[in-house]
């Protein structure tokens, strides 16, 4: 419990000097609901997984209840949308983008079986260098005459030159053929789907589209 | 699934996403996952913030289950192959004295015989007891052997480095100082266990050493070390002879 209470407290989501009245309420709600978590937990997971679980749950409902998110969001909006960003950055900053890319990747991976076409459309839509490994993930063989080139340019492709490529290798990849304006809308919803995930149901954040491009930037761009 | 998922499927999620995904999870998880913005984000948050809680392992080397297994069975065999000599050492005791006491054939070996005839319970040598005691006391926690291998004595913070080194060895009676450079004071939280993972000590510190308190019989002990978040920084062990 105390454990799990720090986590958040590390995440900026629970002040420190309130570990105490937080601890004190979330074992009121513990005892409270003893039986019931007792009762729901079917020895499929181990027993400090589920617990953790519960506890988690009930901190995020105090938080929901009592507290803002405010202080981690503005923390993470500050380092994410810096225009001027610095070029050297706090070791706290440091941390919170290292979790964040790890946060990201984890989030694609909740996308199944189209994760390798949403990673590869999207590295296409905000420009960021994509691998061989990341079309073979979608579909091999695909001719590179085909594929968008941003090597050795500064000229950023116009969104309708992105989708007019994007038409292009799902005509090969799933021999569909498909026009501009629905690639728009897929983006739209892969977009506002990742956001939606990385901002999460108690806003553990306030990404924007701009700022995910920023931060798969940070994770997927190689220099 | 149309409902959300409960606790112990999230719990299950983690387990998965933090073996590496060599546990098993039921399909209907992962593709309520893929399908429910609010279960994704939730699933990931919960599996980032249970990360270093649960295991102890970094996400970089996620370990086999195959290979936690089969130390495991390596660490049964050896302890029962152990006790198994400490037996077999005793029995033998017993043989010879019997026949030097007695002079006659040993008594039949039932529980009545042995609780009823002195000459068996003279014999028992309470040397022999020990010995299997400090055996057990030198077994080796698997799951804890796991992190140390995988930690290999590294430290997981910038921080803070470990002096000590990751296996301390030293003599019944004499003082045991853990220490470490902390040149910006944090705040650390040492716990000291035993080979079965009963915690002795433990102590919130934010110098750069330690003295054990408890007097610590031979055996094999474990320590560990936590920022004040309680992320595990290092994890050693002490040997006592």
């Amino acid at each position: 419990m105390d454990i799990m209470i720090k986590k958040f407290i590390k995440n900026k989501q629970i002040e420190r000097e309130d570990f105490n009245e937080i601890k004190q309420i979330l074992v009121e709600k513990y005892l409270g609901k003893q039986n019931s978590i007792k009762d729901a937990f079917t020895y499929k997971s181990k027993i400090e997984t589920y617990l953790s679980a519960v506890i988690y749950r009930m901190i995020l409902e105090i938080i929901r209840e009592q507290y803002s998110y405010k202080n981690r969001v503005k923390r993470i909006e500050n380092v994410i949308n810096d225009d001027n960003r610095q070029t050297t950055l706090s070791p706290e900053e440091i941390l919170i983008i290292e979790d964040e890319k790890i946060y990201l990747k984890r989030v694609i991976e909740t996308f199944g079986a189209e994760k390798d076409k949403v990673l590869l459309f999207l590295k296409i839509y905000f420009q960021i260098n994509y691998t061989a490994e990341d079309i073979n993930n979608y579909c091999s063989g695909i001719n590179a005459d085909i594929l968008p080139d941003y090597s050795g340019t500064d000229k950023r492709l116009t969104d309708k030159e992105t989708y007019e490529y994007l038409c292009k290798i799902c005509l090969y990849a799933e021999n569909k053929e498909i026009f501009p304006d629905a690639i728009r809308m897929y983006l739209k919803k892969i977009t506002d789907k990742l956001i939606a995930r990385m901002n999460g149901k108690y806003n553990r954040a306030f990404y924007t589209k701009e700022s995910l491009g920023i931060l798969m930037e940070m994770v997927y761009q190689k220099n | 699934m149309k409902r959300h998922l409960t606790a112990e499927e999230l719990a299950l999620y983690a387990e998965y996403v933090q073996s590496g995904e060599k546990t098993e999870i039921a399909e209907d998880i992962l593709t309520h996952i893929n399908e429910c913005d609010e279960c994704a984000s939730e699933a990931v948050e919960f599996s980032m913030l249970s990360k270093n809680i649960l295991t102890g392992l970094s996400d970089k080397k996620p370990v086999a289950k195959k290979r936690s297994l089969l130390f495991a069975i390596a660490g049964i065999a050896a302890t029962l192959l152990l006790i198994y000599g400490v037996w077999q050492i005793f029995e033998l005791r017993i043989n010879k004295n019997d026949i030097k006491i007695a002079g006659k054939n040993p008594p039949v070996i039932n529980d009545t015989a042995i609780v009823s005839d002195t000459s068996v319970q003279e014999i028992q040598n309470p040397v022999d007891n020990k010995h299997e005691m400090l055996a057990s006391n030198f077994a080796k926690d698997p799951e804890t052997e796991k992190i140390i291998e995988n930690l290999k004595g590294n430290m997981r913070s910038d921080e803070i480095e470990v002096i000590s080194g990751f296996e301390i060895r030293s003599q019944t009676g004499m003082d045991i100082s853990l220490e470490w450079e902390n040149n910006n004071g944090n705040k650390l939280n040492v716990e000291i266990y035993t080979n079965v993972l009963v915690k002795t000590e433990s102590a919130e510190i934010s110098g750069s050493s330690y003295i054990i308190k408890s007097k610590l019989n031979p055996g094999l002990y474990y320590w560990k070390l936590f920022n004040e978040d309680f992320d595990l920084i290092f994890c050693g062990k002490i040997i006592v002879e």
